[in-house]
């Protein structure tokens, strides 16, 4: 379960400054599914990120499942077993192949990878070098490893971007199959209107 | 819009091809490329800017990726401009593609660190660089990726405006909103054509339904 109280932040830089979430609260309940929607820059991915303990706050109190992010911070994740799907997925590619990216994470020897590689259409990626892929072929390899990890409480960042409509299909099918498994899913997009998800959603204004 | 033939292969990879024939689409200035995920649309529009090879094709398309980040190298708006520019620089002009997009046009804005700043950000910000460029033929790769509904209309306001200065567009895009400008649509299936139609008369159809939402 995910409880947002009362939160607010503001960002400086120099003379720039900007504000987000006026006093936003929301909570999500274990087992269910959430979609954020907003404009650019109203604060979608900073939520996800302080979530995982990686974004301080200046007003306001998160809880995963009672424990308290701003005390936990980054060891959030020794409390809570979650997976955050960023944005920007390639930038947390550690290696050149597919193949060696999973072997490094140890997902090759795991007993789900099979039907999750199945799942997003990748078989035949394995021995691709990450130069050779194209956006929705990095997109999908991400959410396999993402997916792999199992997790109870799932963050994902835009996941619907650069997903054509068959994998967009085969995410959405994955993720009914996760809720009904019991796992709890937090999703962002910034466009709900042309595919939308079939969760209930929260509108983030942009202030 | 005259576009040349290309045919290309990686040598590690025998099944993947990508044969695209001439595209001659007289009157058409916003082409909108659809096809599935690898499926070769970035490939080809790569190819037609010249980034793999120096062969000319006659003209240079600007190729706009789907990445920002590959774009945008520097820290702040400002430093990438210092990169890019030398005298030539002029600052309302710039300006005032960044408001056309809705972003704030100060210099508290283009001092401010990219690594801050949201996808939809960065991703307006690489486009007002685009539209700043003088290039006449532009490729832009996912445009609206990271961008909302609100904003993917000021974007295709933007296009729409750009091309009856005269400019040509090539739009890789799954997103319904964004083909609106298009008045030509061409489907992409593993590095071939699968069609070539106007936008009017493939919107009567079915054609688009396995592309896009």
């Amino acid at each position: 379960m995910i409880q947002v109280e009362h939160l607010s932040h503001r960002f400086t830089w120099g003379n720039y400054e900007k504000h987000l979430f006026n006093d936003f609260s929301f909570s999500l309940p274990k087992g269910k599914a959430l979609v954020l929607i907003g404009e650019s820059g109203s604060g979608k991915t900073t939520l996800l990120k302080m979530l995982c303990g990686l974004q301080q706050f200046d007003k306001g109190e998160l809880y995963i499942d009672g424990n308290n992010v701003r005390k936990l911070a980054i060891n959030i994740a020794e409390k809570v077993n979650l997976s955050y799907l960023p944005q920007r997925v390639s930038d947390y590619f550690l290696e050149q192949s597919v193949e060696k990216e999973f072997l490094l994470s140890g997902l090759l020897e795991d007993a789900n990878i099979q039907s999750i590689l199945n799942d997003f259409n990748i078989k035949s990626l394995l021995n691709k070098h990450f130069n050779e892929l194209s956006g929705g072929e990095i997109q999908r390899v991400a959410c396999a490893s993402f997916f792999a990890s199992n997790s109870d409480l799932l963050l994902c960042d835009e996941p619907a971007a650069y997903l054509d409509k068959i994998n967009l299909d085969l995410l959405k099918n994955r993720m009914q199959y996760e809720l009904e498994n019991g796992k709890t899913i937090l999703i962002t997009t910034g466009n709900n209107a042309s595919n939308p998800w079939p969760f209930r959603h929260l509108e983030l204004l942009n202030r | 819009m005259h576009l040349p033939s290309l045919k290309f292969q990686y040598k590690q990879d025998a099944k993947f091809a990508l044969d695209i024939p001439e595209l001659l689409l007289d009157g058409i200035q916003i082409l909108n490329i659809v096809g599935n995920n690898g499926s070769g649309k970035s490939t080809w529009a790569k190819h037609l800017a010249g980034l793999f090879h120096k062969k000319n094709h006659g003209i240079k398309w600007q190729y706009i990726p789907q990445f920002a980040e590959q774009f945008l190298f520097a820290q702040t708006i400002n430093e990438q401009i210092k990169y890019l520019f030398e005298h030539d620089f002029i600052r309302e002009k710039f300006a005032s593609e960044l408001s056309d997009l809705a972003l704030p046009p100060n210099d508290e804005f283009m001092d401010f660190p990219m690594a801050l700043m949201s996808g939809g950000e960065l991703r307006r910000i690489m486009l007002a660089f685009a539209f700043y460029s003088h290039k006449k033929h532009i490729i832009l790769d996912e445009p609206t990726i990271g961008l909302g509904l609100k904003e993917s209309l000021v974007l295709l306001n933007k296009i729409n405006t750009f091309s009856a200065m005269g400019n040509e567009l090539i739009i890789i895009s799954h997103d319904k909103t964004i083909m609106d400008a298009s008045q030509h649509v061409c489907a992409f299936e593993n590095g071939t054509l699968l069609y070539s139609q106007s936008t009017e008369d493939v919107k009567k159809t079915s054609l688009l339904d396995q592309f896009i939402g």
